[in-house]
């Protein structure tokens, strides 16, 4: 994706991206936040960027409808199976940009803060920036530089630094790491992909921070990202600019796999239990990953993998991305609460004991979910990189 | 002195303080600290401050806001983002010494600069987040002999800019108060919600003008004997139990080790 | 009206609550788009939405609007092809969404919903269970609006009966305000009166219907089987064998003309043979049954010069061969084109291959802004349906883009007379009320008003349908 900020023309881009919608209404047949307000939901939100530009009105109605899109890409899918292939996502964050940047309407109240923050922290959550690389004391942890040269940087992620499921992952990556003697760091000053950011519409401050981890990459020599966060390994892979060639960048479920195929990783202890995997959105339907985590998860010895109603290309989002981590949609829109629950009560019908996912926000908002469900008992939500641990 | 005519014009003092979750070091003579690696901010108190000013313009159509502050050419960075916010120009004080200052120093300072300027409000920060002194606008009140609101929670601008009516949050209560216009108003958090603003609008105003004052900063009348950084906090300990078992364990470590409770 | 926009809205939530009335511009606007090419103009708008739970909140809203005398659109989806909901008059838009209830009853053999559920959401569930929605539109359309229009979608007519004869029951409100009930929870159908056929085709004028009972059909087994010919008027005329022969028909099926195809075929490096292409679908209680079917049409197809055909087993063939028909929203897209408008033609058996001879060729030295347009021709084999789908610039104005739907209405009129065509199964309301006076003539039209008036003295609900405007 090239970056391109025209102001002027941002307008007529999306006026040409949405007039030629059919209105056949499909996308809102596959999309997480439809409910019974057809405004929401991709036809209800293109149709409301493309009228809002015509008539030159910008309003609170259609900021919230705007940010209220997960950024699954479900709609982006059927449309082009079905229909005229508007790149709807693209849009919607396009739209997103042109409320905050040109037309002061962005972001959503409660992301204000979030976006601050990551602009001076370097993290959503105003977390102190000393405390990122807490999670790794007593473990041992490099931190890469040109006199500790390393062959892997572990691009932790601003969730798995600071949040305490998060952390788990982290923990048990560096564990996994270290009983491959894999020879990986840490960046000590890392800090936020800014993915997230660009979602929100904010570009400017997700050049800042792109521009700041590159530069710590250069510095550091590192050419080889290994990270367990779907939306940084989205945009290191398709948005850092610069990058290209230059850089490999790998999800841990595609690296885990190559060590295991060189023999250096090797899973003894059985672990019989039977799962479920929750394609993250950033993994699976937007970089197209669905099947090494699947790999991955079979070559534990022991677990039996189900899968549930909607599953690759078809997974249901979690209902986090887009920004939606940070803020609750305005009432009669769907909360982020109700679509986690739904992809919970798919994993229950699979009658499987663990869900396991790969992505940080995914397992908080699954586990958020299963715990307002009351079904602890029923259920567990893990990262891949828990049970892989369990096995070492 | 008094704007007159049409809108309504407001001089907003800042301070740039460093970021709340920064890890502060005492330097080597014990009386300050390293600026080294340190993230600054504009002071938070001051964000409700310029957005008081920004929205009491709003109210009456136009006018002009100044930001003043005193402080090294570091403290641009942070008026440039109260330019994004909406402020018009700004004007420096500069004083590469920040650290050797009181508060009476930097009000002298500040009057100085205002004196001479229009204005029909000067918004202010209830305190700077760094060393939480809170005399700046009330000296900077009787300085320019004009009268104060301080910790403002609400207010509300007459429509003949002649007064206002300032709800002052103090200790266990509210204070309402009527206060002739122009005066010096310092901003409690909650007074509004800062508007945001985003990194293109900082870049966009790059192009507003600030102008550098030079002056004689007013030798301070009080300095810092010494800094210390409070007592580690032992670590938390965590009871396991059955809480039947555990409370028992818990009323004894509240009186004994705590002694919390007789 | 004698009521403001806000007093309406202020009114409206007194009967549904503060949660289901929508007064905001976007999300009026939403309810005031259709598929037409063009964009909605604020004067399309309607002045409120309003969203009730059930029937009895539909009463009172009624009721209201007549008081006051508020024009009221129903509104299922938006997906009418003949643009039913295309707000005229402004006042309230009603929406169904909230009709969303569904039992589906094995031990009575029959399924209860609101009439805002949506088709692929029956078709899902019923799935489940083993059953079959015998109406078979697009995903999103509403089973009220389905029903309202008693369509079959594509599927063949002498195969299935239409929603009409497989409804046991209705609940509706009447545009005065009224509830009623009909039908029974018995399987058999009355014979003689049954209100529910005053509405079920009145395309939502004489009340609306809120809840519908409706048969379960068991999910049939299904072989396809695909024929290609040199010329599509081959198809027409390998259709009106099919019947005249008594081979069994095909629950559904679809032909491509020969230029679309060369776009299909094109667009997924697709090795077919060139020229026409007609997809059939067999149905049977068992696969054996489906099969044997399907192999008997091949072998006719095979018979009346096909160059090739036969029965789709091979998974990816089938989806290919589905993929070309499927990309009918990409026809256009290889010359830049993307507004359309589509029409239906009915010929006659014997007349079919003329039609299609007809509509190939459509646009070829004809005057007015059709002549400007390109278009494809499909249809479906076995329901007797010939479409042709213009294409046109995305860019033209607002305008241009009325002229070129208004003449193709027109067109499609010129072409139904000629071929003693019925009307299409979008229904007929608004567009087609010029093909409907001029082909049962004024006595027939002053029936539906008549009606019209006894049902709906104050002409609240959906106002200017009847009356053909567009």
């Amino acid at each position: 994706m090239k970056e391109e900020h025209v102001e002027e023309n941002v307008e007529k881009e999306l006026h040409d991206a949405l007039v030629s919608c059919e209105k056949c209404h499909f996308c809102n047949l596959v999309c997480p936040i439809v409910d019974s307000r057809v405004t929401q939901g991709p036809f209800g939100i293109n149709r409301a960027i493309y009228y809002g530009l015509k008539w030159n009105q910008f309003n609170d109605t259609l900021r919230d409808l705007v940010y209220s899109c997960t950024t699954c890409n479900k709609c982006v899918a059927m449309c082009k199976k079905v229909s005229r292939g508007l790149p709807l996502v693209e849009v919607f964050e396009k739209a997103r940009e042109l409320l905050l940047v040109e037309k002061a309407k962005g972001p959503m109240p409660e992301q204000a803060g979030v976006l601050k923050n990551m602009h001076v922290r370097g993290n959503p959550w105003g977390n102190p920036p000393h405390e990122r690389t807490k999670w790794a004391e007593g473990l041992d942890v490099k931190f890469a530089s040109q006199d500790n040269k390393v062959d892997i940087l572990y691009f932790v992620g601003c969730a798995s630094s600071y949040d305490a499921q998060g952390q788990k992952i982290a923990k048990n990556l560096a564990k996994i790491f270290k009983r491959a003697e894999v020879n990986f760091g840490i960046l000590e000053n890392e800090t936020c992909s800014g993915h997230e950011a660009r979602r929100m519409g904010e570009i400017d401050l997700f050049e800042y921070l792109s521009e700041a981890n590159i530069g710590m990459f250069e510095e550091a020599g590192v050419c080889d990202i290994v990270t367990g966060d779907p939306h940084g390994f989205y945009s290191f892979s398709q948005e850092y600019p610069r990058m290209g060639n230059e850089l490999r960048v790998r999800h841990y479920s595609q690296f885990l796999n190559d060590l295991m195929d060189e023999g250096k990783l090797k899973l003894s202890s059985k672990v019989n239990k039977k799962v479920t995997y929750h394609d993250p959105c950033y993994l699976g339907r937007h970089s197209e990953v669905f099947e090494e985590p699947r790999k991955l998860i079979q070559r534990i010895p022991g677990v039996t993998l189900v899968e549930m109603e909607n599953s690759r290309a078809d997974s249901d989002c979690c209902g986090m991305g887009g920004g939606r981590m940070w803020m609750e949609p305005p009432k009669g829109l769907v909360s982020s609460q109700a679509i986690a629950e739904k992809r919970v009560q798919q994993a229950l019908a699979t009658g499987a004991e663990i869900v396991l996912t790969a992505c940080p926000f995914c397992n908080i908002t699954l586990n958020d979910a299963v715990k307002s469900l009351e079904k602890e008992d029923s259920i567990t939500v893990m990262d891949i990189t828990e049970l892989i641990s369990m096995s070492l | 002195m008094n704007g007159g005519g049409e809108g309504v014009n407001s001089i907003v003092c800042m301070k740039q303080v460093p970021d709340t979750e920064s890890i502060i070091r005492i330097d080597g003579e014990g009386t300050g600290i390293v600026e080294e690696g340190l993230t600054y901010v504009a002071n938070p108190y001051d964000e409700y401050a310029v957005e008081e000013a920004l929205r009491l313009r709003e109210k009456f159509g136009e006018g002009k806001i100044t930001v003043v502050t005193v402080g090294p050419q570091r403290a641009e960075e942070a008026m440039r983002y109260f330019f994004a916010m909406g402020a018009d120009e700004g004007v420096l004080i500069r004083d590469d010494e920040p650290q050797k200052r009181d508060s009476l120093s930097v009000a002298q300072c500040l009057a100085e600069a205002i004196r001479d300027m229009e204005y029909d409000v000067i918004f202010c920060g209830k305190q700077a987040v760094d060393d939480d002194s809170g005399q700046v606008g009330a000296m900077l009140a009787e300085l320019l002999d004009i009268p104060q609101a301080t910790v403002v929670a609400k207010l509300e601008v007459a429509d003949d800019k002649k007064s206002a009516v300032a709800h002052r949050e103090i200790e266990g209560g509210e204070e309402v108060i009527e206060i002739q216009l122009p005066a010096v108003i310092t901003a409690q958090k909650g007074l509004n919600e800062p508007r945001f603003t985003s990194l293109r609008e900082i870049k966009r105003a790059m192009s507003k003008p600030i102008a550098t004052r030079e002056m004689r900063v007013p030798e301070a009348k009080t300095r810092v004997v010494s800094l210390e950084r409070p007592p580690e906090r032992p670590p938390g300990r965590i009871l396991e139990g059955e809480d039947v078992d555990v409370v028992g364990e818990l009323v004894d470590a509240l009186r004994n080790e705590a002694k919390l409770i007789d | 009206m004698s009521v403001s926009a806000e007093q309406l809205a202020q009114d409206l939530r007194g009967i549904v609550g503060e949660d289901y009335v929508f007064a905001d511009v976007f999300e009026r606007m939403v309810y005031a788009d259709t598929e037409l090419p063009y964009d909605v103009e604020e004067g399309d708008l309607p002045d409120v939405v309003v969203q009730p739970a059930d029937a009895q909140e539909i009463s009172k809203i009624l009721k209201y609007a007549n008081e006051k005398k508020v024009p009221v659109t129903t509104y299922g989806s938006g997906t009418s092809l003949i643009f039913g909901t295309k707000v005229k008059h402004r006042g309230i838009s009603l929406s169904t969404e909230r009709l969303d209830y569904l039992r589906i009853d094995e031990d009575h053999q029959w399924f209860e919903c609101g009439a805002g559920v949506k088709n692929g959401r029956l078709i899902k569930e019923l799935g489940k269970l083993g059953y079959f929605l015998p109406i078979q539109t697009q995903a999103g359309s509403s089973f009220g609006g389905s029903v309202s229009v008693n369509t079959l979608g594509h599927l063949t007519d002498n195969v299935f009966a239409r929603p009409v004869n497989n409804i046991l029951g209705l609940e509706v409100v009447l545009p005065t305000g009224e509830i009623i009930e009909t039908g029974s929870r018995c399987l058999r159908r009355a014979a003689g009166w049954d209100l529910a056929h005053i509405f079920i085709g009145a395309e939502g004028v004489l009340g609306v219907i809120t809840k519908v009972r409706m048969i379960l059909y068991p999910m049939p087994e299904t072989a396809d089987a695909v024929a290609f010919f040199k010329t599509t008027e081959e198809i027409g005329h390998a259709i009106a064998l099919m019947y005249k022969n008594k081979l069994p028909l095909p629950m559904d099926g679809e032909f491509v003309g020969e230029k679309a195809c060369k776009v299909g075929y094109e667009a997924f490096g697709l090795d077919f043979p060139e020229g026409a292409m007609a997809i059939t679908r067999s149905m049977g209680r068992t696969k054996e049954e489906a099969l044997r079917d399907a192999s008997e049409l091949v072998e006719f197809f095979k018979s009346v010069g096909a160059t090739e055909s036969f029965v789709l087993e091979d998974a990816e063939v089938k989806e290919k061969v589905w993929a070309v028909r499927e990309n009918a929203m990409h026809w256009g897209e290889e010359k830049g084109l993307k507004g359309f408008q589509a029409i239906e033609v009915n010929p006659t058996l014997p007349q079919l291959p003329e039609a299609i001879a007809e509509l190939k060729n459509i646009t070829q030295g004809r005057k007015g802004l059709i002549g400007q347009t390109e278009a494809y021709l499909y249809g479906h084999v076995g329901s007797d349906s010939l479409h042709c789908l213009f294409v046109f610039p995305y860019d033209w104005s607002t305008e241009k883009m009325k002229q070129v739907v208004d003449e193709i209405w027109n067109l499609e009129k010129e072409l139904q007379l000629k071929y003693d065509g019925v009307g299409g199964d979008w229904g007929w309301l608004p567009h087609r009320v010029p093909l409907f006076r001029e082909k049962y003539g004024e006595v027939s039209y002053e029936i539906i008003k008549k009606m019209k008036r006894l049902f709906d003295p104050n002409n609240i609900l959906n106002r200017g349908n009847i009356e053909g405007e567009v």
